[in-house]
């Protein structure tokens, strides 16, 4: 750009003045700062609640971390690492919840994308055949039920049961309301989806849902390293949504939000997604839902990594220099306007929110790591003094409800559509 | 390296008994996350690897860790968050690197204004408990994220290291010595008697095992030390406004106030930093390059190309400035502040200085004042290659007229291909600028051209000057690259002798780190 340093200076080489993603030059320019092991140094207030990175709290050695990463890929491009050299290679790879806590922090410093550079690499193992075993019962499950959570195909729609809403494969829809895998099959949060679609009935949208056909977004797949089977269960749903003239795709889950929002229109995906809270807070605006009744409760907001900052970590979406974005404000807006509750921070939120833990598919593959990183959340929200934590995504409402149950105590997990409905 | 022969299977079985399997590794791919740091060339250290790492909990592991070395006689170094790794990455085989990242509890003592801490607790979870208490402790160049006690025991410089002082926030101190003997000095040398102070009874053995940078662990770990806090006239919690990196945080300007001036000559702008020293005032006084001020304030490497080489105020500054921040502080009211600005306006006008103009001191606020207090503006140097230096010493004020030029002149005989810096350099003053590290950096490319100009002419012209100018001490012997001696005092003086002789007594197999500071090997043979 600037026409005083050049190719015949000064650096020569043009990424240093003309960003673009380079997998080589992002893991070669990490300099071990540690920015990404920590959240924001500005926004330290507890030692306890300053790391950023789950998988380097919980391991403690650097090979998990960004910054090991890194440095590991960088060993590989260079030629200098074996992938068969390390029995434990895969585990350092795989053991992260891909929750961009470390890229979010790194670009306070670097034009880099870190993440992104992970997610590459993850994808060229699995195209190597260097595959987590851990990870091939979702597979399995995918490819016979095309959900990733272990169940039958044909109970894919039991939550709509007895709800008066149309079905995608008997007539089409201007708004496609999207449940996804968690939704679907995890009995305790169907009064999400259910709520939802009433609300999104309530303001005179013509909803219609897949039930039994419809399929899994492929996010949880994606973050896994298989591109393939992502790219397979996309073009199945843009085709369908194209099928049904569907307008708006809808969903309650931050995954499925992130997936179709950001890489579906890679794929051809030309259909507008809104995730909930976006819903939520214009009808609230708007006056169409109308929040009457108190709720006196102190509650704290856990942001979803998929809601939140992913949605600036995607591929083609970094801008050097802006915000680390997300949808951070609207379901703020949403809790504060409740009439009696007192929305109560933690110590780690917005772009360096610490993970829940169900991400990257470690809940999985590490189950013991996926909990304790929920814990860790957990313990967090009831240092804070928070009764209740509210939150926009249906895997982290697993992990917590899970951790609770653990831990004993009487804290609440609310989805924000809940909330909502109580307060309607 | 003899990975996996009968001494490496057996250092590994006794680093398990002592730490447990969970915090061991000699895993291949795990090794290569320890040995790159910001200054490490790659072409060296591509040449070595620890071969173990080991994750100790207490002092009491580390300890058992080093007796251990000397029973099966392994080498072994010691670094916290690693941002001088290299000071620290293997030269020899069977190498363990003690990582104490489990070792990061903080305990404040509100009445004795200290904090005790362990290696990995980090500057802004330092400071965090401190702030609460009205207290805070210094940060370095490292940033806040780096290790409290790393930065501490290295240099012990901060950016307010112009009031507080450099290398002097050490008060009682822990450490494992390489014979596996516990060490603790100052006030902790009496029974019972705490924390609180830095020297004890007898011989400063702080300052044996100090220096002025540090042991780098060649005298052994250390496991413990109190920093002593100082007064915050800020808030308890840091208030922040959007996302990173957009983020801001306003200090209050009643507590808080910077000034940047440009001097018209380098005599000029040391002697009002002088006159500054000898009025006792400001919070921190930096002699800061336009490199520096922009590097730490632009939001995007267009920014800073924008802004260093385009704009016609930074461009005119990088050929004739001597720039000084000057940070005002209310340590003890409103009044301090109003005071000294009156102080520093006559010394800025006794020496003909040039106040920045109102945008650019808008524009600086970015950047500063909240980064001398908890710095995580300075590592975007990083973004626009990497840096490097030609000059790095320890000195006084007086002496920049000297190594200045010669330095900038050393690095002019290779610009192009670096970049065109100006003719100014950054001076770190101390103590009220009894003594200053000072800085005449450049930047380079990740290339293997760049490797080469560096290895092979940069940095032999730089040694050369450092033996000629007789400095105290310079970086690069510090961050060790396979250099054959590791001190820059000459041959046979009195203090490497003295140096060598204490390693000797403690460490006579020489496992503690071995060739850095003074190297043992090298000294044994002369």
């Amino acid at each position: 750009m600037t026409a005083k340093v050049g190719p015949d200076r000064f650096p020569k080489d043009s990424w240093y003045y003309d960003y673009y993603y380079d997998q080589f030059k992002t893991v070669r320019q990490c300099a071990r700062c540690s920015f990404c092991k920590y959240i924001d140094s500005w926004e330290v207030k507890e030692p306890r609640f300053s790391k950023s990175c789950p998988t380097n709290a919980y391991n403690v050695f650097d090979a998990f971390s960004s910054q090991g990463r890194n440095d590991i890929i960088y060993a590989v491009l260079q030629g200098r690492l074996d992938l068969d050299d390390s029995p434990k290679l895969l585990d350092y790879i795989f053991m992260c919840d891909t929750c961009g806590a470390c890229d979010a922090s790194c670009k306070r410093v670097q034009h880099m994308e870190v993440l992104r550079a992970h997610m590459d690499f993850r994808n060229r193992l699995v195209e190597e055949g260097y595959t987590l075993p851990q990870h091939m019962p979702i597979l399995e499950s995918l490819r016979e039920n095309d959900n990733t959570v272990f169940k039958e195909k044909a109970d894919r729609g039991k939550w709509a049961e007895g709800l008066d809403v149309k079905k995608l494969a008997e007539s089409p829809a201007d708004v496609v309301f999207h449940a996804g895998c968690q939704l679907s099959f995890d009995e305790a949060l169907w009064s999400i989806p259910r709520n939802a679609v009433s609300i999104l009935k309530g303001a005179g949208m013509d909803v219609g849902i897949g039930g039994a056909e419809e399929l899994c977004c492929g996010a949880r797949v994606f973050d896994m390293g298989y591109r393939g089977e992502f790219t397979k269960y996309a073009e199945s749903n843009i085709e369908e949504w194209k099928r049904v003239g569907a307008k708006k795709v809808v969903t309650a889950c931050s995954d499925g939000y992130y997936i179709m929002k950001r890489h579906y229109p890679d794929l051809g995906g030309k259909v507008e997604v809104l995730h909930m809270v976006e819903i939520l807070l214009q009808l609230i605006k708007e006056g169409s839902i109308k929040l009457k009744k108190e709720i006196p409760m102190d509650v704290t907001y856990h942001d979803p990594c998929h809601l939140g900052r992913r949605l600036s970590q995607a591929p083609g979406y970094y801008i050097p220099g802006t915000a680390v974005k997300g949808l951070y404000d609207e379901p703020r807006e949403i809790i504060k306007a409740i009439p009696g509750i007192n929305l109560i921070e933690m110590y780690r939120i917005k772009e360096y929110a610490w993970c829940c833990g169900a991400g990257g598919g470690v809940r999985d593959a590490y189950p013991e790591f996926s909990s304790w990183t929920a814990d860790e959340r957990i313990a967090e929200a009831r240092a804070v003094g928070a009764e209740a934590i509210v939150t926009a995504c249906p895997w982290c409402e697993r992990n917590f409800k899970d951790a609770i149950e653990r831990a004993g105590i009487p804290m609440k997990v609310y989805d924000i559509v809940d909330l909502v409905q109580e307060a309607m | 390296m003899p990975l996996g022969d009968e001494k490496h299977q057996k250092i590994y079985e006794e680093l398990v008994s002592i730490v447990g399997e969970q915090y061991v590794t000699d895993d291949p791919a795990a090794i290569e996350t320890f040995w790159r740091e910001p200054l490490a060339f790659e072409s060296e250290e591509r040449h070595h690897r620890v071969e173990f790492i080991v994750l100790p909990e207490n002092t009491e592991d580390i300890q058992q860790i080093i007796r251990l070395a000397n029973r099966l006689e392994f080498p072994y170094s010691v670094t916290a968050s690693g941002m001088m790794l290299t000071t620290a990455a293997a030269r020899k085989p069977y190498w363990v690197f003690i990582h104490p990242k489990r070792m990061d509890r903080i305990e404040i003592d509100e009445k004795k204004r200290i904090a005790i801490i362990e290696p990995t607790a980090t500057i802004a979870q330092v400071q965090s408990l401190a702030m609460k208490r009205g207290f805070f402790v210094g940060v370095p160049g490292a940033g806040s994220q780096a290790s409290c006690l790393g930065g501490n025991m290295f240099q012990g410089i901060h950016w307010t290291s112009w009031r507080t002082g450099m290398g002097r926030s050490i008060m009682g101190l822990e450490q494992v010595l390489p014979n596996g003997d516990i060490l603790r000095t100052g006030s902790l040398a009496l029974p019972g008697a705490g924390w609180f102070w830095g020297e004890g009874p007898g011989p400063d053995m702080r300052g044996l095992l100090r220096g002025f940078a540090g042991h780098l662990g060649t005298m052994g770990v250390v496991t413990k030390i109190a920093v002593h806090l100082n007064p915050w006239p800020g808030p308890a919690e840091l208030s922040t406004e959007g996302v990173q990196p957009e983020k801001v945080v306003h200090l209050p300007e009643n507590a808080f106030q910077n000034f940047y001036y440009n001097f018209p000559t380098l005599q000029q702008c040391i002697d009002a930093m002088q006159e500054m020293a000898k009025a006792e005032i400001g919070g921190a006084v930096m002699k800061f390059t336009v490199f520096d001020f922009v590097a730490w304030t632009a939001r995007t490497r267009d920014e800073f190309w924008e802004q260093m080489y385009n704009d016609p105020f930074w461009v005119r500054l990088r050929k004739e400035g001597h720039l000084v921040l000057v940070s005002l502080w209310a340590y003890a009211s409103e009044k301090q502040i109003a005071y000294e600005k009156k102080v520093l306006e006559q010394i800025a006008q006794e020496y003909e200085a040039e106040a920045f103009p109102p945008e650019k001191t808008e524009w600086l606020k970015r950047g500063f004042p909240i980064n001398l207090v908890r710095d995580t503006h300075r590592h975007r140097f990083m973004r626009v290659g990497r840096t490097g230096l030609v000059g790095t010493i320890t000195e006084s004020l007086d002496d920049l007229l000297r190594s200045f030029p010669e330095e900038i002149a050393m690095r002019d005989t290779h610009t192009p291909p670096f970049q065109d810096f100006g003719q100014d350099a950054k001076a770190w003053p101390s103590d009220f600028g009894r003594v200053a590290w000072t800085e005449v950096d450049y930047i380079g490319e990740k290339s293997d051209e760049y490797e080469e100009l560096v290895m092979h002419t940069i940095l032999p012209e730089y040694f050369a000057s450092l033996k000629k100018a007789g400095a105290i001490t310079g970086m690069f012997p510090l961050t060790g690259n396979d250099w054959k001696s590791g001190s820059l005092l000459p041959e046979g003086s009195p203090l490497l002798r003295l140096q060598a002789e204490i390693k000797r007594a403690l460490d006579p197999k020489n496992l503690a780190n071995p060739t850095r500071v003074v190297n043992l090997d090298e000294y044994q043979k002369g």
